[in-house]
């Protein structure tokens, strides 16, 4: 489900490296990584801890200075910038991090001027910029207070204002999510989507959390090890996942953990078969398993269901036990395959993962 | 005991002797001190402005002016004194030794008040796009400024003791009347007179500092 608006290439990794020297040795934390963010896209990073995830975004804007490889934002490539034009290169990136690290000691205009400020902006273009950018994240009462007296999601508002301060074209958001509770990660999450829908911003985020990626991500690469083990459109690797790592991923996040419920055999002759049917976009809003039911002579037990969205797209997943003759299931399976449901045979041992 | 007005009259002007020379000698310790803390931190490994050799030198002289003890600093520096204010005997003289021996110290505070900076916002100042000057100037210091007054006080308070020690040769001040009327000539009055004032001086610094370092710590 690539964004319509997704146009030229805004990030693009090429054979990406980094290296640490630890007291234990060296650590490999990026192994090669290939990447592109197009113009306009919310384009996600996931992987578990450690996986390089942190140190993949950090070369974006050169907080890692890459080992080998290429780093280019807008066509530049920042491997090889130095100096003033390196510092003017991050002033058109901003970054969101997960602890939100705003400034104690000023207060939330403060933080948000401090962007400006540093880009030299004059002192009464920096007063309406901050005033325009609190009200647009809701918090504008709240200019004079000081961090410490902020919720989370208030804190990680004022960080997303701060970050948008200098109108850059990319935000980068290393697990912008990770220290807030579910129903602020939701209204976080929704900020961000604004940002792309409202203001046309290109955003690299990184998370660990599959529900992350499935709430606002065009597009994912599974990370491990350091190394891309996966990528594409949000709604086929959640559905369709290559890797081992998608997949454990998946199964932390997704609707597959519950036991299935007892199930009686089927009658003679006749044979069950589990599936997954997973819906996206406009078969998520059609009666499909009613119109097999009527059209064909099998049954359908619904065991489990989710309907979800993928960014803005519903996205649905039921766990089906089709009961028939088998010409007749594979007749219905064909035409579940023609309407676009994407089928996953369910086998028992599945249950395991 | 009834404390002669000659008594307050001497342990007054003495009291004000000690409060310029700690004065002084704190304001231009923490001007020398600031700069070379500051660099201490960014030059460290992976900082700022890192370079391992210059943070390996600075810390060396640093380390060096700390382990010399003051008594001594202070005699071996005389030449240096009389160039610099023309004697070596007086309030005036000794300020000069006292910040000399305060600025390594001064230098040694900053630099565990910056190390306390949240390294993650400094990393956000960066990711703006920040000069070294800026990070410095916008975040390093701003941020450290309760952790920064209350070193100060720290120094303040030392120098309170070593200003006593530089009374012993000439210097003036409460530490001077303490030694020369005190104990060499047994006067147990002035002797109680100063040290309470002492204490009531020490006290009164560690007060305010903790208190405005308070009133700006926005934790
Ligand atoms: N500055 C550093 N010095 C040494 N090792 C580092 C450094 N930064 C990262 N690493 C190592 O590189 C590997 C990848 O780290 P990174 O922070 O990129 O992982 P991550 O995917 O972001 O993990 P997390 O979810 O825990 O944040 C880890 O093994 C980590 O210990
Ligand atoms: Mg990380």
């Amino acid at each position: 489900m690539a964004a319509p608006r997704a146009g030229r290439v805004v990030v693009r990794l090429q054979g990406v490296h980094k290296g640490f020297e630890t007291e234990n040795g060296r650590i490999e934390a990026l192994r090669g990584i290939d990447l592109e963010v197009r113009a306009g896209e919310i384009y996600g990073v996931i992987g578990v801890s450690g996986a390089g995830k942190s140190t993949l975004v950090r070369c974006v804007n050169r907080l890692e200075r890459p080992d080998a490889g290429r780093v280019e934002v807008d066509g530049v490539d920042l491997t090889s910038l130095e100096g003033a034009e390196l510092r003017r290169m991050r002033q058109r990136i901003g970054m969101v991090f997960q602890h939100f690290n705003l400034l104690r000691s000023r207060t939330v205009a403060g933080n948000v001027a401090l962007p400006l400020e540093i880009a030299g902006r004059p002192r009464a273009e920096i007063r309406q910029r901050v005033q325009e950018l609190l009200e647009w994240v809701g918090l504008a009462d709240r200019w004079a207070s000081y961090p410490s007296e902020l919720s989370g999601g208030q804190k990680q508002r004022v960080g997303i204002a701060r970050a948008l301060a200098n109108r850059p074209r990319l935000l980068l958001c290393d697990e912008p999510t990770s220290a807030l509770d579910p129903e602020t990660t939701a209204s976080v999450l929704d900020l961000l989507k604004r940002v792309r829908d409202e203001m046309g911003v290109t955003i690299l985020i990184i998370t660990h959390q599959m529900s992350v990626v499935r709430a606002i991500c065009d597009r994912v690469a599974v990370v491990e090890a350091g190394r891309v083990v996966e990528e594409g459109p949000t709604s086929e690797v959640l559905v369709r996942p290559q890797s081992e790592a998608a997949r454990r991923l998946l199964g932390r996040s997704g609707p597959r953990r519950q036991p299935l419920p007892d199930r009686t055999p089927p009658p003679p002759g006749q044979e069950a078969r589990l599936v997954e049917l997973h819906f996206v976009g406009e078969t998520a809003k059609e009666p499909v398993i009613t119109h097999l039911v009527r059209r064909f002579p099998v049954m359908a037990n619904i065991l489990s269901g989710q309907i979800d969205r993928l960014g803005g797209t519903p996205f649905g997943v039921l766990l089906v036990e089709l009961t028939g003759k088998p010409g007749d299931l594979e007749r219905a399976l064909t035409y579940l395959r023609e309407v676009g449901v994407i089928i996953q045979e369910w086998h028992e041992e599945v249950e395991e993962r | 005991m009834i404390i002669s007005p000659v008594v307050l009259k001497l342990t007054w002007e003495a009291l004000q002797e000690t409060l310029l020379m700690v004065g002084v000698a704190t304001v231009l310790a923490e001007l020398g001190g600031l700069p070379l803390g500051v660099l201490l931190v960014t030059t460290a490994p992976g900082r700022i402005l890192a370079s391992p050799r210059l943070h390996h030198v600075l810390g060396l002289i640093v380390n060096v002016g700390r382990s010399i003890p003051f008594i001594i600093l202070m005699v071996a520096i005389i030449p240096f004194t009389r160039w610099l204010v023309g004697t070596s005997i007086g309030t005036t003289a000794a300020m000069v030794p006292l910040t000399v021996a305060a600025i390594p110290y001064v230098a040694r505070l900053v630099e565990s008040s910056l190390n306390e900076v949240d390294p993650g916002v400094v990393e956000a100042a960066v990711a703006m796009g920040a000069t070294p000057w800026q990070v410095i100037w916008k975040v390093y210091l701003p941020e450290a400024v309760p952790s920064l007054i209350l070193g100060g006080t720290i120094t303040a308070i030392t120098l309170v003791g070593y200003s006593a020690m530089a009374g012993a040769v000439g210097g003036g001040g409460l530490g001077d009347l303490a030694i020369r009327y005190g104990y060499q000539r047994f006067r147990t009055d002035v002797m109680l007179v100063t040290v309470a004032v002492l204490v009531v001086l020490v006290q009164g610094i560690q007060y305010l500092g903790s208190y405005w370092a308070r009133r700006l710590d926005r934790r």
